[in-house]
């Protein structure tokens, strides 16, 4: 692992003695953090700053207020907790077909709520015929007032044909 | 945060060309012991070495034009070719995204966010947005005061000349290589009537006097253009 994540899984590790559940394996690490499973069945999220936190965490509150645990037929992620001094969340493990990381996600009080959602041709090419499903899980998200920021196969998965 | 930015160091190669042996141009020379000193920050003396900066120049002489050697590719002018690699550098710095050692070929995020600067990735278009906005706002104060200069320095008296030379020096170095096909007509349709200025004035077709405002004997531009009249 690149030693820019070094920081962001020390805080991993001492949420994880926080809550008394050791670490286990690393599940995956892009530009907004990393993340590990635990061993109570879910999933920490260290993310690399603040602002990614705040909006992460803006995200899951929401989908936990509207009590909301899949989008057309996507699974979310069910929020479990979070640190705000280690910028941790900690979520349930889901399986495709399922939509991940809110990190890049804005809200709508959020001052770079976009007026009209533009993904860019590059999201639309990433999905290829499958956009039009996406377009309206992002469509759903942006019903509840989450601008999903991040559209790709990666965050959006499809169950396997 | 433990970040690898900032890290300096320097080391000091002895080399020594021995003409012994038949040697081509491009032939390296013997090395003699190296000297290493860590300025900041740097704990092992033996991670000091020229790799880093060798990769950093062969960066820089394949994605930067005017940099490749043995072409023709290179800045007629000191300004355009400080605007081309400020580009480049800031392409670098926050939208490159380096790949992680080894096989598994997983990109990094940018040294930008690195260096804990941006909190995402940017799009070329974010740089090109950013940079022009700085621009305008620093735009605002000579606007402002733009009757204090002379005739020849203002913004005014160029679009009024409609003079290429202003136009192709200033707009195309910053031109960013993957801008949209619409950006870039409309970009095109602003230079074009410079273009033909250009084409006017260096080849004698025709004297359009609408074009150009009453003379100014300072303006370079407008010598040439005098001369070319003349």
């Amino acid at each position: 692992m690149h030693p820019f994540y070094e920081n962001a899984k020390l805080r991993a590790e001492q949420y994880a003695n926080k809550i008394n559940q050791p670490l286990e394996e690393l599940l995956g690490w892009d530009c907004d953090g990393i993340v590990f499973g635990t061993c109570r069945g879910t999933a920490v999220k260290s993310l690399l700053f603040e602002s990614l936190y705040l909006r992460e965490l803006e995200a899951y509150t929401r989908l936990r207020d509207a009590e909301i645990t899949q989008i057309c037929g996507f699974a979310v992620p069910r929020f479990v907790d979070h640190d705000d001094t280690l910028w941790v969340v900690e979520m349930g493990v889901v399986s495709p077909p399922c939509v991940l990381d809110f990190a890049q996600s804005f809200d709508e009080m959020h001052p770079s709520y976009p007026e009209f959602p533009d993904y860019g041709q590059e999201a639309e090419d990433a999905f290829g015929e499958r956009w039009e499903t996406v377009r309206e899980i992002l469509s759903e998200f942006r019903s509840i007032g989450i601008h999903f920021g991040d559209p790709r196969p990666s965050n959006i998965m499809f169950a396997e044909e | 945060m433990n970040r690898e930015v900032g890290r300096y160091s320097s080391i000091i190669l002895g080399r020594i060309q021995i003409r012994t042996l038949p040697v081509g141009r491009y032939s390296p020379p013997e090395l003699r012991p190296a000297e290493r000193i860590s300025i900041r920050d740097v704990a092992d003396l033996f991670t000091i070495c020229t790799s880093h900066v060798e990769r950093n120049n062969l960066t820089i002489r394949t994605f930067l034009r005017r940099f490749t050697r043995l072409t023709v590719g290179f800045s007629k002018k000191l300004e355009n070719l400080t605007a081309a690699v400020a580009m480049h550098i800031a392409n670098y710095n926050f939208v490159w995204r380096l790949r992680e050692k080894g096989t598994s070929g997983k990109r990094l995020p940018t040294p930008a966010m690195q260096a804990g600067l941006v909190d995402r990735l940017w799009t070329f278009e974010d740089l090109f947005e950013a940079v022009t906005e700085q621009e305008r706002e620093r735009r605002v104060m000579p606007q402002c005061s733009a009757s204090l200069l002379p005739h020849h320095q203002t913004a005014a008296h160029h679009q009024q000349v409609g003079l290429a030379i202003s136009a192709l020096d200033h707009q195309h170095p910053v031109q960013p290589p993957h801008r949209k096909r619409a950006d870039l007509r409309a970009v095109s349709a602003q230079c074009g009537p410079a273009k033909s200025a250009i084409m006017h004035t260096s080849g004698h077709r025709r004297q359009d006097s609408g074009t150009h405002p009453k003379k100014n004997a300072g303006c370079p531009s407008c010598i040439r253009f005098t001369k070319m009249q003349n």
